[in-house]
């Protein structure tokens, strides 16, 4: 039996505009096993984005189906959804989107916020990944007294508090400079390594060549599968 | 991580948009205790008013009461004696007596040592037709005063009439054409007329009169008399007319005596009066509170829903302002699996920290506002304002607040995370 931490099947979007509708996402279907590295390339405009929310339980597919670990979420209430997507998809963004006002410790533990779990094992989790990405001595610190790649590294922890199966990253180097790059790719593909899935949209040639896979989009359809 | 640290850390990010939301219901709760203060302080400060009108009127009637005893008590009073065997009936439905008495109980009285009476005039009364005129007159023979032989003399109360003269009333000399000089016929003689009276609008327009002594040939009643008037009458004790008929009475047996009109009822008139003007005059000044009090409930009817508006609008907006602000935070926090009710919690919370917060201030700011205003309080503070009213604005503030910030927290749970956060 496959063991997948994704299965997209025939997945389709549209939006309505005032020149008419544009197919963001056509028929798109692929799957990931847990440990599978994808990375997911293509022209800007080409919905990578908008797959990777629909895949992330954030936008509602037209067509097709989105399975993550066994699950098919669209099918669960929004509140449900929410916690679904609080234990088992993991974000991170290419703008990071720290909140501004909360310390380091606070912005990887604002996951908490979804509720369940345990407090104190939210907090050492939290601590055991800071520790792990270098930031044990920046816990107390605000977003912007953060370099950027201590900050991509926040928002990366944030994304593991609640070892979630699947992680998505949306241009996480986007805003990296090579050094932090390698840093932040290394630790995607050590989440990888520790059985999770990840799906990455890039541009970026060097963290393409850090994912095990890679899939091209144009103009919202999927023009390579990874198997 | 809760969301109580997520609201406070956010506050104490964003404070002056907090800070404005604090004042905005800071203002409110202040003019809402001003208000309330306003009314209970005029409805306070027009009880004392009324009480103390009342109060003072109480003291000035007592006081007046006792000035009226005794100033009436110093004043003369006078009194009518009449022979003893007539009837009073009589008197009061014709205006004099019909029965007589001897002129020498005058003379009597006036060569007695009594000490109650100032001056003595002795009058025979009488109505009859006027025979050459075909006129019902009354006609009163006086003889002038007469002085008290034991007595200092006293300025005449009224002068005597010439033998052979009579004075006309208005109604009389008007209608008959007669003047003052003019000789006129009466009962068989001929009068000069002495004086013609102006009007008075009583029986003394009707009236002819004369000396005594022609009046009793006129009336073939010689030597008699039907009422002595003692005027200005003084006594030492309270009831001076049992005091002067005691006196009068030892000396005329054979007479009664009524006094004009009485001391108690003048008394009592002048009281009812004087009690009739301070009941006016304090209803009055309980009208104008009143209608003051009404204008000022009226203008607190459309400020008190004006501020809380104001308040409201206010905190609507700032949290507006606050949701823009942190879209991207809503996106990241619905990322990460936060469910909308959270999200609508921290926005609501927040909300309701400000109102209650502002309550706190406004309910501090307005307390210290008026102990500082009020150099010697005529109230108390929490005569003006009552413990409860300022548990129920702190209560109700921050529930206003929350019910301001609804709408925004609701924009603020609804956001699309896919749209906030998608951005290829």
């Amino acid at each position: 039996m496959t063991d997948f931490a994704l299965k997209v099947s025939d997945l389709s979007k549209r939006f309505a505009t005032r020149t008419g509708v544009v197919n963001a996402v056509q028929e798109v279907g692929f799957e990931l096993e847990k440990g599978d590295f994808a990375a997911l390339h293509g022209p800007s405009g080409c919905g990578k984005s908008t797959l990777l929310l629909m895949i992330g339980t954030l936008l509602s597919p037209d067509e097709g189906s989105i399975e993550i670990a066994g699950q098919l979420p669209y099918e669960l209430s929004i509140k449900k959804r929410a916690s679904f997507r609080a234990d088992q998809v993991g974000f991170v963004f290419q703008q990071f989107y720290l909140i501004p006002y909360l310390n380091v410790l606070e912005n990887v533990l604002v996951g908490e916020l979804a509720g369940g779990g345990d407090t104190e094992k939210f907090r050492k989790r939290a601590e055991t990944l800071l520790e792990r990405f270098g930031l044990s001595h920046r816990i107390d610190h605000v977003p912007a007294t953060l370099s950027i790649g201590e900050q991509q590294r926040v928002a990366l922890a944030r994304a593991l508090l609640r070892s979630p199966g699947l992680l998505l990253a949306d241009e996480p180097t986007g805003n990296l400079d090579r050094d932090n790059s390698e840093v932040i790719l290394g630790f995607l593909a050590e989440f990888a390594q520790e059985g999770g899935a990840v799906l990455m949209v890039t541009h970026d040639d060097q963290a393409r060549a850090s994912a095990s896979q890679s899939m091209e989009m144009k103009n919202g359809a999927l023009l390579t599968n990874p198997r | 991580m809760n969301v109580s640290t997520l609201v406070w850390r956010e506050i104490s990010h964003r404070k002056m948009n907090f800070l404005l939301s604090v004042f905005g219901v800071l203002a409110a709760a202040f003019c809402v205790f001003w208000v309330i203060s306003m009314l209970r302080s005029h409805d306070l400060e027009s009880g004392r008013i009324i009480a103390q009108m009342e109060a003072k009127t109480s003291a000035d009637m007592k006081k007046l009461e006792d000035d009226i005893r005794k100033s009436m008590k110093g004043l003369g009073f006078n009194i009518y004696i009449f022979p003893k065997d007539q009837d009073m009936s009589e008197v009061y439905a014709q205006g004099y007596a019909s029965k007589t008495m001897p002129e020498e109980y005058v003379e009597r009285l006036a060569n007695s040592k009594i000490i109650t009476i100032n001056h003595l005039l002795p009058t025979l009364t009488q109505k009859l037709k006027w025979p050459e005129k075909q006129r019902t007159i009354i006609v009163i023979g006086i003889r002038g005063e007469l002085p008290l032989a034991f007595r200092d003399p006293k300025a005449a109360m009224i002068d005597p009439i010439e033998p052979g003269k009579i004075i006309l009333g208005y109604e009389l000399h008007q209608s008959l054409g007669i003047s003052a000089g003019d000789t006129v016929p009466l009962l068989g003689r001929n009068f000069q007329v002495a004086e013609c009276y102006p009007e008075r609008g009583s029986t003394d327009d009707i009236t002819v009169w004369m000396n005594l002594n022609d009046c009793q040939e006129l009336l073939n009643k010689k030597g008699r008399i039907n009422a002595i008037q003692a005027l200005e009458c003084n006594c030492a004790t309270v009831d001076r007319l049992g005091e002067i008929r005691t006196e009068l009475l030892s000396i005329l047996p054979d007479t009664k005596i009524t006094e004009t009109g009485s001391t108690a009822l003048a008394r009592a008139e002048a009281r009812n009066l004087a009690k009739e003007v301070s009941r006016k005059r304090i209803a009055a000044a309980k009208a104008n509170r009143d209608r003051l009090g009404e204008e000022r409930r009226k203008l607190s009817a459309m400020l008190l829903p004006g501020v809380t508006l104001f308040a409201m609008v206010l905190v609507a907006l700032l949290a507006f302002l606050n949701v823009r602000d942190r879209i991207s935070e809503i996106g990241i926090l619905q990322a990460v699996g936060v469910n909308r009710t959270m999200i609508q919690a921290a926005f609501l919370i927040r909300a309701a920290l400000a109102g209650f917060a502002g309550a706190l201030l406004g309910t501090a700011a307005f307390l210290i506002a008026s102990s500082l205003m009020k150099k010697e309080p005529v109230f108390t503070i929490f005569e003006l304002i009552r413990v409860k009213e300022m548990v129920a604005v702190l209560l109700v503030a921050p529930l206003l607040a929350a019910l301001a910030a609804w709408l925004p927290s609701v924009v603020a749970s609804e956001n699309d995370p896919a749209v906030i956060l998608r951005h290829d």
